[in-house]
């Protein structure tokens, strides 16, 4: 059976408006991060992903097996969704035992793979607690635990740190990471340093279409030679904003740092090029692609 | 073990605390128990020379008389009380609608100007309420209506008055047919109550007429909260990627709530039980006849409420399903009589005695229908349940326009 996901020409439309528009990936084992703003299509392709939305057409296999074919990909799918949460007052512990009955897990193998994943996700000293005495963090920590519960070859994890402290982010994207080795995981999130921290391999989305796919090296590699910096008086900033796609301002007095990203040398004085961040080399991607009207605004 | 897992959050719930409480205290302690200790029960058989209550008697001569008397009272008045759809409701007659009652009247009595023969024939009696009775000792039905043309009448004047009259075929018999029941009557009655049902059998009809009532709207509370808690803890998503079949999970919450819903009817049984046994000798009483009637009595109310509210729950915000269920139970219990007047599609039966085993008895095969009839509806209600439910987990459900118009249940794009 084939260790890879491959999604060709996939689209999903409701009624007029089009959400996945031939949408072409190949997702092989590792971290592959799907990085896109709110809207993009994220959600709705990790949903596909899980059997839990129709597609209008094109072709998904996951590890060989057609989505088509729901209660086998659900066997070997685990889904963190955007908002995970459970029953306020059950127990932690109750949760991932009545999640593995749902999964059709014996008792013996329930017990030992919810013990064991607990002390993985630091919860096992939580274990008695109720799902609404956890704190945001542990939420998602206990959410990749059940996704992990029935040992899936395919875990899809939908915007997992949006909302959780540094600390925590870190910790989380550690936590995926470890997962990852022997496993398929699809990480989607509209935040870049979660990509540039854990993915090898990644996609740009953006209404519904893939803008680029590959080594998240080359996405930095493509942005080489486009990023540049330049100090002036911060009242000739709306005129840059106007001109580029500016990533970062720093204001030192009436003067203000500008990183911006463009195809060519800009005709500014005092620009230098400079090493291109993910984050640069993602609004390169977009303003490249022409999703991003210069002036900052989409 | 998943059923067995469903029926402890299902029981450990808030809802079903509340629902236990409201069956146990309005259904038994508020009813059964406090009847039985009322002195309102006979526990002795009957004297010689007392009174025994009333009972319908077959009495065509007296009936055709109070009726028709009554109806040209109402007629004379153009005042008729009704209960459509259970809420009482003052009836005015114009024009035609009040022609077709003279027609009925003359018909019935022979008498063509039956308004202006009345004022002039008869003294007025004032009610307590200013109503206008007039008194008509010797008005009776021409000799050449016959008591089917009498019941036709009668049922096509309900029928201009809008339904729910003291003249329709339901009530006729109870507001015109009364009399007296003899001292061989009641104890035969007694009797019955004694040997027939050994006590415990007759009790327990009454004690499934209370339950039955309660059970047909309490249940859709817990089974609105349980249903939509998914949802409401953001955990549906989570529910609808994992692999258990549809059917599995929906088979086992179903069990799950008729299961808990019967907990509070079988935990009164054995009091009913024991508060019966207060008053009889125990060793005269079917001690299993509470457990016998809850499962053939109410557990089929319990399927067929269950089943259209999972079904409903489906379909509909938790909110919208409490205010169906509860105005089709006001409905049902407004237009029910209290006896046991039920047809095979009558949700809640009533039978609001101890005694009347032969009543009960000649409306068996009725019974029957009626619980397998419901039974079935439940059974189909929670197939069709299934069916939504997987849409849903597929993304199917609430894309086309009708579905998302029916459903708060939309797809995110």
């Amino acid at each position: 059976m084939d260790d890879k996901i491959e999604i060709r020409k996939v689209s999903k439309r409701y009624g007029s408006k089009t959400a996945l528009d031939n949408v072409d990936l190949t997702i092989g084992k590792g971290m592959f991060g799907l990085l896109g703003r709110n809207g993009a299509g994220k959600t709705t392709l990790m949903k596909t992903l899980a059997a839990l939305h129709p597609k209008s057409g094109g072709t998904i296999r996951v590890c060989g097996v057609p989505i088509e074919d729901r209660k086998k990909i659900r066997s070997m799918t685990g889904y963190l969704p955007q908002e995970f949460s459970m029953y306020p007052t059950m127990r932690v512990d109750e949760c991932l035992d009545y999640l593995g009955i749902l999964s059709g897990m014996s008792k013996a193998l329930r017990k030992e793979r919810a013990e064991m994943l607990l002390k993985k996700v630091n919860l096992y000293g939580h274990r008695q607690k109720k799902v609404k005495e956890l704190s945001g963090g542990m939420k998602r920590r206990l959410g990749i635990a059940q996704a992990l519960l029935h040992e899936p070859k395919v875990l899809i994890v939908d915007e997992p740190t949006a909302g959780l402290d540094p600390e925590e982010r870190i910790r989380f994207r550690n936590l995926l990471g470890e997962v990852a080795e022997d496993r398929i995981v699809i990480l989607s999130t509209h935040i870049v340093g979660d990509i540039e921290a854990s993915c090898e391999m990644a996609a740009v989305m953006n209404e519904g279409k893939i803008l680029w796919t590959g080594n998240v090296k080359d996405l930095l590699h493509e942005a080489e030679g486009k990023v540049w910096t330049v100090t002036v008086e911060s009242r000739f900033l709306p005129q840059i904003k106007s001109l580029y796609s500016v990533t970062g301002m720093v204001m030192q007095g009436s003067q203000t740092a500008v990183r911006f990203v463009h195809d060519g040398a800009p005709d500014l004085t005092g620009a230098a090029q400079t090493d291109p961040g993910l984050e640069d080399a993602y609004i390169f991607c977009l303003f490249k692609n022409g999703c991003i009207d210069i002036g900052g605004e989409d | 073990m998943l059923f067995l897992k469903e029926l402890r959050r299902v029981v450990f719930s808030k809802i079903f605390i509340l629902f236990f409480v409201a069956e146990v205290f309005m259904a038994f302690f508020t009813q059964f128990w406090s009847d039985m200790g009322s002195g309102f029960r006979n526990y002795a058989p009957p004297v010689p020379g007392g009174d025994y209550g009333m009972t319908v008697v077959d009495d065509p001569p007296t009936l055709t008389q109070e009726a028709t008397a009554s109806l040209i009272n109402d007629y004379v008045n153009n005042e008729y009380t009704t209960y459509p759809y259970g809420f009482i409701h003052t009836v005015h007659l114009k024009g035609s609608d009040k022609d077709k009652i003279s027609v009925i009247l003359s018909k019935l009595t022979g008498i063509v100007e039956i308004e202006q023969y009345v004022r002039s024939s008869f003294e007025i009696k004032y009610t307590y309420d200013e109503y206008k009775q007039y008194i008509i000792p010797e008005l009776g039905v021409l000799n050449n209506v016959s008591i089917d043309e009498f019941h036709a009448l009668m049922t096509e004047a309900d029928k201009i008055l809008g339904g729910g009259s003291k003249y329709s075929p339901k009530e006729i018999m109870y507001n015109f047919s009364l009399g007296p029941k003899s001292y061989e009557e009641a104890l035969a009655e007694y009797n019955s109550l004694i040997y027939d049902d050994r006590i415990t059998n007759g009790y327990a009809r009454l004690f499934c007429d209370y339950h039955g009532f309660f059970m047909a709207l309490l249940p859709v509370f817990l089974v609105a909260v349980y249903l939509s808690a998914d949802k409401r803890s953001k955990a549906e998503q989570l529910i609808f990627s994992r692999s258990i079949s549809s059917v599995k999970l929906a088979a086992a919450r179903f069990a799950a709530l008729v299961t808990a819903e019967m907990i509070p009817v079988l935990f009164t049984a054995i009091l009913a039980t024991y508060r019966v046994a207060q008053f009889y000798d125990p060793a005269m009483m079917d001690m299993f006849a509470m457990f016998k009637y809850s499962f053939i009595w109410i557990l089929p109310t319990a399927i067929a409420v269950t089943g259209t509210d999972m079904l409903l729950s489906g379909l509909l915000p938790a909110v919208a399903v409490v205010i169906i269920q509860f105005g089709a139970w006001f409905m049902m219990m407004f237009m029910g009589s209290l006896y046991e007047d039920f047809g095979v599609f009558d949700l809640v039966i009533r039978h609001n005695t101890e005694y009347d085993r032969q009543g009960f008895m000649d409306n068996i095969t009725v019974f029957v229908q009626n619980r397998l009839f419901f039974t079935a509806l439940g059974l189909i209600c929670t197939a069709l349940y299934v069916f939504i439910w997987k849409l849903r987990r597929e993304g199917r459900f609430g894309e086309s326009k009708l579905l998302s118009k029916l459903s708060l249940h939309r797809s995110e794009t």
